[in-house]
Formats: C-alpha cells, sequence, structure tokens
C-alpha cells in the first residue's frame, strides 16, 4: 500500500458527506436490532451481538451533533474495531471505499460547527462535495458526553 | 559458614542470617552478570565476603584461618551452581527455585527453613524430579490457555442457545435428541469444569515472596515479626494470581510499617514483643477470600476522623454517627495517610486507594477491620474465575438484566401491601434477620421510573426483592421479574459502557440477544447507600434520586423514630442504635420471674417498656394485663435494641414516623432517660437515652432459656 494514499470508507449522513479510515472498519451490516443502554450518554445508542462479540452502538447523528434520524429510517452499521473493542456507527447509507491523496486532506475549518469539529480530523473534496474524515478515537470517546447528569464520576 | 551452622557450631543469629541473604543476593547479581557477559563480574563483594569471614572467626569453634578457606569455598560454590545451571532444564515454574538458591537452601538446612518455609523442601524434589525425567506434567502457553478459555465460552453459548431451542421446537423433543443432548450438556459442563482447573494455580505462588521481604522490612524497622501463611493450596485462576499479588504486597508492607509496633511498645502494652502477621487463604461462597492480619496497633479511628475533616471529607458531626467499618472507607480514599511521617516503604498516601483499585479492576472487593491495640485485618475477596460466571437473570421495564450469583444473598417475593417493605422516614427498608436493608428501585436506579417509593408501592404490581451483598454492604434490589440462573459467559465492555458505572460486563442470552451484567457495586455507588464517606441514611430523595441530587449536606442532626407513649407522651429514639423495627403479639410475651420476655426470631429477648424507667409515666404496676388493657390492642410495635451485646426488645405504644431533628432545637435536660428535648412538629418531645433506660430497668443478666 502506497503510504501516500488513505482509503477511506464514505456513509451520508443528513446531508453530509463523511468517512472513515479504511483500517479500522471491520466490516458494514445491515440494519440490526440495537438494544438500549440505560444511563448511557446520549450518542451511545445501545448494544448488540455481532458474532458472540458485544458491540457498542453510537448513534453518529447524535454523535456529529446533527438531526436526529427519523424512527422509520433505517440505519446501517459500519462496525469499526478500536483498542480491542467493537463499536459501530449508525449511519443514513454506507457510500464507497476512496483512495485519497494524503496531501489534499487539509485541516477542518475554524467555520466548521456542525459536525463537531473536534471529532474531525480531515476534509477534502470528493465528487463535486465535502467529504469530512471522521476522528476515530475522538468518536469513539464517549466519556466526554458528561455533560448530561446521567453519569456519576467514577474511580475506575 | 553454612557447614558450620549446620554443624550447630554458631547459633543463627538475625546477623548471620542477613549476612547469608547479603551472600545469596550477591550470587544471584554474580548469576545474572554471567548469564550476560559471559564472565564474572569485577565488581567487589568484599563487604560481604568479609562478614562471612568475621562471623566465622568470632566463632569459638570456628578456627580463625579457616574463615579465608570457606569463603573460598563459598566461591567455588557459587561457580559450580552456575554450571549446573546451564546444564539442567529448569526443573520448577518457581524463579525461586534456581539450582542456586537449592544449593544454599539445602546446606543451610534446619535453619533457614524456619525463614522460607517449605520452600527448600520444595525445590528439592522438585529437582529431583527435573533430573529423574518421570514428568507428568507439561508446560503450556498461556495464550493457549486464553484461547481455550475463549473457545469455551463460545461453546457455553452454543449449548445454552440449543437448549433454548430444543425447549421450543418439537421436533426436538424426542427422546433420541434429548438423551444426545443431555450427553452434550454434561461433557460441556465438564471440559468448562477441567479447562478452568488447567487455569487455576496455588496461591502459595506468589505466598513464597513474602517470608523474605517481610524478614527485609522488619530488620529495616527494627521489629520482631513472626510470619505465618496458612491456605497457600487454595487455587484461583491464573491472572488473579498474578493482579493480587501487587495489593498483597503493599497490605503486607503497611503491616510491617504501621501496623506492628516495636518490640518495646508491644511490651509496654503487654504483648510479646513478636509481632504476629497471618496471611490467609480460603474458599467461601464461590469467592477466594485473602486475609493479611497483624496483631499490632491498630487503627485509630481517632486519627482517622481527624484526617478526613482535615482532607474536607467529613464534617466531626457524622463522623460520630459512623460506624468503624465506614470510617475504615476513609482509608480508601486518594491521597489518604494517617501515617505521620513518610518512610520510603509507605505513607505516602497513595496506597490503599490504588490496592482497591487494584483489586477492584481484578473483580474483588476490600474490606478492614480492626480492633485498636489488638491488630488489623485486611480482607480481600475474588471471585475463583472470571470468564464464566452463575448468573440471575432478572426483569426490569421489559429489558433482562444480569446478577452475578454470588452477590445475591436470596430472594423474595413481594407485593405492594406486603408488610415486608417497612418505611424509615421516606425510605423503604426490607427486614432481614436483624438487618434493616435499604431498598432501591432497579427501574428508578436506571432511570426509568421518577415515583417516589411510597407511591409506587401502593399502586404498583410485584415487585421481586433480590437481596444483594456486595463488601460489606447488603442492600435489597426491587425489580419487575426474576428469571432462572444460569452459566454465563462474560464479555468484557467498551469504555463508554464501561464508564457509565453500573455494568460489569455484558453476556448474551440463547438467542444471540446481549444482556447487560449489572455491577452491584455500582449500583451501591449509584443508589449511594452504602453510607461511605459520611452519608447518614440518605432521605429517600437523595436516595432515589438522579445523581446530581445527591450532594445536599448531611448531618443537620440525627435521625430519631417519633413515637406515641401509653400516655399518649411525645418521645423520640435515636435511630442509630435501632436494630429493627417489629410487631409482637401478646401470645408471644411470657414472663419469667420479674421479666417479660418476647418470644422472637426463636429467642426469648427481655421486654422494657419505656414506663418502667421514667418515673413519671409509671402510673401502674406493670404486668402483661397491663400492655393488653392501656393499649386495647394484641400486637404491640417494638424496638429491638443491642444492647451490652444482647438483643433488648422495647415496647412502644405507636410509631408514628422518622424525623430528622436540628442541632440548634436542642434543649438538655437532667433527667435521667432523656437525652435531650426537641421541637417536633411544634411540640416538646423528649428523646430518650436507650442505655441509661435499659441499664436502670429490671432486666435480669442472664437470658433464661425456656
Amino acid at each position: 500500500m502506497d503510504a501516500s494514499i488513505q482509503q477511506v470508507c464514505t456513509f451520508r449522513l443528513q446531508d453530509l458527506q463523511m468517512g472513515v479510515p479504511i483500517e479500522s472498519v471491520r466490516e458494514i451490516l445491515k440494519p440490526q436490532e440495537v438494544f438500549p443502554v440505560p444511563l448511557a450518554p446520549p450518542s451511545l445508542a445501545g448494544i448488540m451481538s455481532v458474532r458472540g462479540q458485544i458491540v457498542t452502538v453510537i448513534d453518529a447523528r447524535r454523535r456529529f451533533d446533527l438531526d436526529p434520524a427519523h424512527h422509520d429510517t433505517p440505519s446501517h452499521h459500519i462496525v469499526l474495531e478500536f483498542e480491542d473493542d467493537q463499536y459501530s456507527l449508525l449511519v443514513d447509507a454506507v457510500g464507497n471505499i476512496h483512495d485519497l491523496e494524503r496531501e489534499v486532506l487539509d485541516p477542518v475549518p475554524r467555520t466548521v460547527e456542525r459536525p463537531r469539529r473536534h471529532l474531525v480530523d480531515s476534509v477534502c473534496e470528493l465528487n463535486d462535495e465535502w467529504l469530512f474524515l471522521a476522528d476515530v478515537s475522538n468518536v469513539l470517546d464517549l466519556v466526554e458526553e458528561t455533560d448530561d447528569g446521567h453519569r456519576q464520576e467514577r474511580r475506575r | 559458614l553454612l557447614s558450620l551452622i549446620r554443624d550447630r557450631q554458631i547459633d543463627v543469629s538475625t546477623e548471620v542470617i542477613d549476612t547469608l541473604f547479603d551472600a545469596v543476593d550477591a550470587t544471584y547479581a554474580i548469576l545474572e552478570h554471567i548469564e550476560e557477559a559471559g564472565e564474572e563480574p569485577d565488581q567487589d563483594w568484599g563487604a560481604t565476603i568479609t562478614k562471612l569471614q568475621r562471623l566465622q572467626s568470632v566463632t569459638p569453634e570456628g578456627p580463625a584461618d579457616g574463615g579465608a578457606e570457606q569463603t573460598e569455598g563459598e566461591r567455588s560454590d557459587q561457580n559450580e551452581s552456575t554450571a549446573v545451571d546451564a546444564e539442567e532444564s529448569e526443573p520448577g515454574d518457581d524463579p525461586a527455585s534456581k539450582p542456586s538458591a537449592t544449593e544454599h537452601e539445602k546446606a543451610s538446612g534446619a535453619s533457614e527453613a524456619e525463614q522460607t518455609g517449605a520452600l527448600s523442601d520444595r525445590t528439592d524434589s522438585k529437582a529431583m524430579q527435573g533430573t529423574v525425567g518421570s514428568q507428568r506434567t507439561v508446560r503450556v502457553d498461556v495464550d493457549l490457555l486464553d484461547a481455550m478459555m475463549n473457545q469455551m465460552s463460545e461453546l457455553i453459548l452454543t449449548r445454552n442457545q440449543l437448549q433454548r431451542r430444543a425447549e421450543t421446537t418439537d421436533q426436538l423433543q424426542d427422546s433420541s435428541h434429548q438423551t444426545a443432548f443431555r450427553q452434550l450438556d454434561v461433557v460441556t459442563s465438564q471440559l468448562q469444569q477441567t479447562v478452568m482447573e488447567a487455569r487455576m494455580q496455588p496461591i502459595r505462588r506468589i505466598w513464597t515472596r513474602y517470608p523474605r521481604m517481610v524478614r527485609d522490612l522488619a530488620q529495616e524497622h527494627d521489629k520482631q515479626v513472626n510470619f505465618e501463611t496458612s491456605g497457600g493450596d487454595t487455587e484461583l485462576d491464573k491472572n488473579l494470581v498474578e493482579s493480587i499479588s501487587d495489593p498483597i504486597t503493599h497490605l503486607v508492607r503497611n503491616a510491617v510499617d504501621h501496623g506492628l509496633e516495636s518490640p518495646e511498645t508491644r511490651t509496654e502494652a503487654g504483648k510479646p514483643p513478636t509481632g504476629t502477621l497471618r496471611l490467609e487463604a480460603f474458599q467461601q461462597r464461590g469467592q477466594v477470600v485473602v486475609r493479611v492480619s497483624d496483631d499490632g496497633r491498630g487503627i485509630d479511628r481517632k486519627e482517622v476522623e481527624q484526617r478526613a475533616i482535615e482532607q474536607g471529607l467529613a464534617n466531626s458531626g457524622h463522623l460520630e454517627q459512623l460506624s468503624d467499618e465506614q470510617l475504615y472507607q476513609f482509608l480508601f480514599s486518594p491521597g489518604f495517610s494517617t501515617s505521620r511521617q513518610v518512610t520510603d516503604v509507605s505513607g505516602r498516601g497513595v496506597g490503599l486507594e490504588v490496592v482497591k483499585r487494584n483489586i477492584e479492576q481484578a473483580g474483588g472487593t476490600v474490606s478492614v477491620d480492626s480492633t485498636p491495640g489488638q491488630g488489623t485485618v485486611f480482607e480481600l475477596r475474588f471471585p475463583l474465575t472470571l470468564a464464566v460466571v452463575s448468573a440471575l437473570t432478572v426483569g426490569c421495564q421489559g429489558q433482562e438484566f444480569v446478577i452475578p450469583q454470588q452477590n445475591v444473598l436470596r430472594l423474595v417475593g413481594s407485593s405492594g401491601t406486603d408488610t415486608q417493605v417497612d418505611f424509615l422516614h421516606e425510605t423503604p427498608v426490607y427486614q432481614f434477620r436483624d438487618r434493616l436493608l435499604p431498598i432501591t428501585y432497579l427501574d428508578r436506579l436506571l432511570g426509568y421510573d421518577h415515583r417516589p417509593p411510597r407511591q409506587r408501592l401502593q399502586n404498583s404490581s410485584t415487585d421481586h426483592l433480590v437481596l444483594l451483598e456486595t463488601g460489606r454492604t447488603r442492600f435489597a434490589l426491587a425489580v419487575d421479574r426474576v428469571h432462572d440462573t444460569e452459566e454465563r459467559v462474560v464479555k468484557s465492555l467498551s469504555e463508554p459502557l464501561e464508564s457509565i458505572g453500573v455494568y460489569m460486563g455484558a453476556t448474551l442470552r440463547g438467542d444471540g440477544q446481549p444482556v447487560l451484567i449489572l455491577d452491584p457495586e455500582g449500583l451501591v455507588a449509584r443508589a449511594d447507600i452504602s453510607r461511605d464517606y459520611g452519608q447518614s441514611l440518605p432521605t429517600p430523595e437523595v436516595t432515589m434520586a438522579e445523581g446530581a441530587e445527591i450532594d445536599e449536606p448531611t448531618s443537620k442532626g440525627e435521625e430519631v423514630l417519633f413515637c406515641r407513649s401509653r400516655d399518649d407522651g411525645r418521645i423520640a429514639i435515636p435511630l442509630v442504635a435501632v436494630q429493627r423495627l417489629a410487631q409482637i403479639a401478646d401470645a408471644d410475651i411470657e414472663r419469667h420471674g420479674h421479666v417479660d420476655f418476647a418470644r422472637y426470631d426463636e429467642a426469648f429477648l427481655p421486654l422494657v417498656t419505656v414506663e418502667d424507667v421514667l418515673p413519671e409515666r409509671r402510673d401502674e404496676p406493670r404486668n402483661k394485663q397491663v400492655y393488653r388493657r392501656a393499649l386495647n390492642q394484641s400486637r404491640h410495635p417494638v424496638v429491638i435494641y443491642e444492647w451490652e451485646e444482647r438483643l433488648v426488645v422495647l415496647v412502644m405504644t405507636e410509631f408514628v414516623e422518622v424525623l430528622e431533628t436540628s442541632l440548634e432545637d436542642r434543649y438538655g435536660v437532667s433527667r435521667p432517660g432523656i437525652q435531650y428535648c426537641t421541637e417536633i412538629a411544634d411540640q416538646i418531645t423528649e428523646v430518650l437515652d436507650i442505655p441509661t433506660i435499659l441499664e436502670q430497668s429490671p432486666l435480669n443478666p442472664q437470658t433464661p432459656t425456656p
């Protein structure tokens, strides 16, 4: 693999085109039943099991501070592996795999407020629109969502 | 030198052993160097050698000029053992059983066996086995064991799936399928057992590290320590053995440094100059218990209190109300240390907090018990194994959750109108044996339901209570339904799920649906029922409501049970000492001699009335008829007290409610039996001084057996 090429898997979220680096993607799944987790941070949609593994499901729209999805629109899962745990991003639709030249990736303009800027690693232009490349480790760090008052500080 | 000791030519003194250990250390260092560089280091071991020589020369029988020769012998001995090391395939897995150590210990014989226990014997026999070559063990890579464990988990999962299917599908009901399935079931269970056993290791493995450490520490601090271990055969999961080694090391260090006093202090206190430090392990109810106990000075309650106040963890008002056990929990707070000076081993304040965290990470709990002047006991509890737990499935708001069986004391079915649920103030409690357990509603805890408990009790359907025990906290968890108990494979949770704090893992149902495993420890923390950190028994708004409301200031006064006495007087009883509230029927009251006894829980407890003590309330002679006539009721509300280590029943007329009195509204009184007066509902109410009342009551000191 050419080091100057970043492969990304793109997906749609509301009216945005977004992507995640292909290295962290494990698989793409059709809509699945997700089981809620009481007291979870707002964007933690719940858990599901994939071949005997527990997968933490994240509502990408809520996480990126977009409008909530309609109840009846099925969401697809992009299953990611991060620090030995499996997570799934609930997205509106899964796009394609694209090869991007690393040099076309730009830092996120300061003016961007949605999606949440610190969750985006970089941006570039793809198919005549913006592509927001997600910062996986920040996206999955739900512990920062402490402002909801649900979570209690625990020494762990 | 060693041969001299063997021949009993010189006495084994602390100094001799010290020097020997030094020599052993030196030998290790030399060996290590040889392994790395292939040659002897040019470091100077002169000091040790001189010491060895000197020790020999002081011996009356030991020829002074033989010293150097002997030391030479020692040196060559070292070289020999190096050669042995290279030739022999290492027989044991114990790092301490290196041939060189064996050489030394064999030689030192009885004298060293005292210090290192059975170590030398064991290593000897191991070495023998190794050389004879008839090995009955095979070394297995730890990764392989882990993989086996994982696959085992999957197999159990599949079996559970099959089991569910077999129950629901007609096709599988015929007998041949059933036989096959039963067989699968049995084999799976056995296999699981075997795999788990393969991972088990005796705790002795880490215990062999401590005697030497204790010795060195005792030397350093000029203390005399008799170190005892027991239960070294207790087995637990390999990973656990590793992970508890550090916390135990820490506790052992603390015990030697802070716990045990110097010989002089001990003698002054009338104790033998040599302190005892015990390390025990045993199994109890599916858990492994490790105890580190010493007979030292114990924990000074005053000092802990003072520190707690200094560090702003609590104020003096409610520290007084805490039991010792609750108070000791402060010891595990970050940065808490009662040691006045910092030493190089302990007292830096990071200690017990880390111990607690390590132990909790390993799935265990830790508690402290201490008697000032007599010693301290740290008790650690661990699950036998981590990967598979026996767990109870409960339902709540249509969702299933799982609770580890090892925390479950008992299941209780209770309905909303059932008298089993009492209220202390607005806090629902359940009486279990002689304790009042706070009831926590799972649906409230998980944020589904926000009704106050009394209201929900009136119009709720059936609740089930699961009585739980975690560490030393017991409480009742109210759930919608209780399902079965099953072997569950524990899957770890991702960081965001873990940090919610109330789940300890997840597991898969037979049909593949994920189910969360509740962490009883986390539930306690969330419901704030542990009363750690100085919370007095919280009011329900605080107990049950969302976390944000918990920080309401406590200790405005004390909680009292407001009662009506027979002459319609207003009296109150401090709640702190109340063991239990109960109702006693007339039929259960019997008179023996001049004291009444109430049959309660298979025992006869002495009965006291308030009128016995407060003269102005004593208007009639006291006898059984009085109760009936005056109260005009066949059941009497009673308060059960623990007084001088026995239970005493105090008869009241009517319980009204539990209130909190404020310190400002207290009026002092000098009448015996009354602690103080306070205003309750705008009227003066006397708060009883129960110990005084009991002292003055005509209680027969012995409780006769019926």
